[in-house]
């Protein structure tokens, strides 16, 4: 790969970090990851991303497999049973709609949870070099990678922009 | 200004130490209550295990009224659970700003409240180590659960709502570890760590996590409603007077809400005392919080009031006489204290100065949990006790010496676990908290 450095600008505020990623991508200059201590629809608005994820392909198929699990153990058990009542059919349809539905729900649950882990690549044991304990706390990342020609331009450009503090990880 | 924003913050790294300062130095008072729940849990413990010696003898258990005080407790603190997943899925999906402050909390103690919950039909069983029957499995004579009874509809219910509240709040979770994680060092930080799993904070994984945590509100939401709609149909799908309803399950769901809100007030307002948290969580939060309860107490009023007039204008003569006899039997003070604690003391939240005085709103939760258990009580007990034939009519002598042990022991151990959890987690979301800053308010 040849971006093998990565140029990583420290903002305090929301203001700043948003103009400076709008300023960014204006220039064509290719923002790698944007930290920040919470959740915030303003950067995601400024770096055009959708609102939703791809995780939530993960949450349809654990709804569908969830309510033919449920189905199917309700119908499968009453199947084995075979108690007949007054001549009726063993299975009965209109019970089989609650373990339908919180099947429905817990298994959702568990590939929602199941996406978010395997599309953010978690658990991890080593955090990446470009994160800052900070991130966490009050103070925002921005991290564009760029080859060595490049870095001491995007550094400059970075610090113009009101970034607090610029680091090159290499 | 009123709202449910955060007051007086202008950074955030106030915000993470204002939360997390609470998880080091609890202060004597903390550990005081700490050793008083710990003493209830084991006279709980002891209780039953003298239970399972001796047999279920040991509880007042007895024909006609065979679900009598741990059914009471079971469908008690299901509905003690119904509010935090309330708060936290529905507030979320409305975008409700007074959420923010109450959500983590109010989690924690859903997934307490279960989890005791989950005791009390071990409890009632007698013989708990043959409770894995309940399970679907294939057992060597081919006998699986019948997943046409209510009983089992519960316990794939409320082991769903567990599982799935306990996600809910360990994902929202994920971030605050990581900041506490990235605040500590030595053991706090590897703990802290190995709970954040590698949160990193990158606009990747926000994004997945917003997609996550987006879903996990809107499937818990009709989970919730789910949930102690399927704990009614224990008693609705059964064809006893008093039981028999269709209004159980919009009833019942009212009343866990109704149970589960005063259960918030109850623990929130010496929270925000003990740990100084004013500024976090304001007035205008417990008000929005009372609001509800006038809401869920018209809704609970109106429920009461409709069963009796269905019970006379049906012509039915079981349920109108099991009716009668609730007002007026055996039970009938408890019948009225579930009445005037429900329906009448919510209603002084009408007024603003009761509204925004602490004082009287952790009595009204109080009275409300009071009301909210005869209620159970009455519904469960009056019914068995009353049913058609007069010569199986019989009472439910009120608990014995162990009930009231155990009932001790459930209320001790949900104490003991939410002090558990305010110790080592943290109480407020962080992340949300650093969200609800107005940027405006921010200094450099």
């Amino acid at each position: 790969m040849d971006n093998q450095t990565a140029v990583v600008g420290t903002f305090e505020k929301i203001e700043e970090v948003e103009k400076a990623i709008r300023r960014l991508r204006a220039e064509n200059i290719p923002i790698n990851s944007v930290y920040s201590p919470f959740h915030s629809s303003e950067i995601r608005e400024a770096l055009g991303e959708p609102s939703l994820g791809p995780g939530r392909f993960f949450t349809l198929f654990g709804a569908i497999a969830g309510i033919a699990t449920g189905i199917f153990l309700a119908v499968y058990t009453a199947a084995q049973w075979r108690f007949i009542v007054g001549g009726k059919y063993p299975i009965p349809y209109v019970p089989t709609v609650i373990p339908a539905f919180e099947f429905l729900i817990l298994f959702a649950v568990f590939f929602s949870l199941g996406g978010m882990l395997w599309l953010n690549k978690m658990p991890k044991r080593r955090l990446s070099k470009t994160y800052d304990k900070r991130f966490s706390q009050d103070l925002f990342g921005i991290v564009v990678y760029c080859s060595a020609s490049d870095c001491d331009g995007i550094e400059a450009r970075m610090e113009q922009l009101g970034a607090r503090e610029v680091r090159r990880i290499e | 200004m009123q709202s449910g924003q955060p007051q007086g913050l202008t950074s955030y790294a106030e915000a993470d130490l204002q939360i997390i300062r609470t998880m080091w130095h609890p202060g004597t008072f903390y550990w005081f209550w700490i050793m008083v729940t710990g003493l209830g849990v084991a006279v709980g413990a002891i209780a039953w295990g003298y239970q399972i010696v001796t047999g279920l003898g040991a509880a007042n258990v007895m024909h006609p009224v065979m679900w009598a005080s741990y059914l009471t407790n079971f469908v008690f603190w299901v509905g003690i659970a119904h509010s935090g997943t309330l708060i936290s899925a529905i507030l979320f999906l409305f975008r409700a700003s007074w959420r923010t402050t109450v959500s983590r909390a109010s989690e924690a103690m859903t997934i307490f409240a279960v989890m005791i919950a989950g005791l009390f039909p071990l409890i009632h069983l007698g013989r708990v180590w043959i409770v894995y029957w309940i399970l679907p499995y294939p057992n060597e004579r081919n006998l699986w659960p019948n997943f046409q009874s209510p009983l089992v509809f519960d316990v794939i219910a409320i082991s769903t709502y567990l599982t799935v509240s306990f996600l809910f709040w360990y994902t929202g979770m994920i971030p605050d570890l990581a900041t506490i994680r990235d605040r500590t060092t030595g053991w706090r930080s590897r703990v802290y760590g190995f709970l954040a799993l590698g949160w990193e904070g990158s606009n990747q994984s926000w994004r997945h996590y917003g997609t996550a945590y987006l879903f996990f509100a809107a499937l818990a939401t009709p989970l919730v409603i789910s949930v102690h709609s399927v704990v009614s149909w224990d008693f609705a799908l059964g064809i006893s007077p008093g039981w028999h309803s269709t209004i159980f399950a919009p009833y019942f769901v009212a009343g866990a809400i109704h149970s589960g809100l005063a259960m918030v007030l109850v623990l929130l307002i010496p929270l925000r005392k003990i740990y100084k948290f004013e500024n976090l969580l304001t007035i205008y939060v417990f008000e929005q919080i009372a609001r509800t309860i006038i809401l869920t107490g018209l809704i609970v009023g109106y429920s009461y009031a409709v069963e009796h007039f269905m019970s006379v204008y049906s012509g039915n003569e079981p349920e109108a006489t099991q009716y009668h006899w609730r007002m007026t039997g055996y039970y009938s003070w408890c019948y009225w204290m579930m009445v005037v604690c429900n329906v009448f003391v919510p209603i002084a939240l009408f007024f603003k100065k009761v509204r925004t005085n602490l004082k009287a709103l952790f009595t009204i939760g109080i009275l409300v949990l009071i009301g909210m258990w005869f209620e159970r009580l009455v519904i469960i007990a009056g019914t068995q006790a009353h049913e058609f034939d007069p010569y199986s009519w019989g009472v439910y002598k009120y608990p014995s010496m162990v009930e009231w042990c155990i009932l001790v022991g459930s209320f001790s151990l949900f104490f003991f676990l939410f002090l558990l959890f305010a110790k080592f987690l943290p109480t407020i979301s962080i992340t949300e908290l650093k969200e609800a800053i107005p940027p405006g308010e921010i200094k450099g």
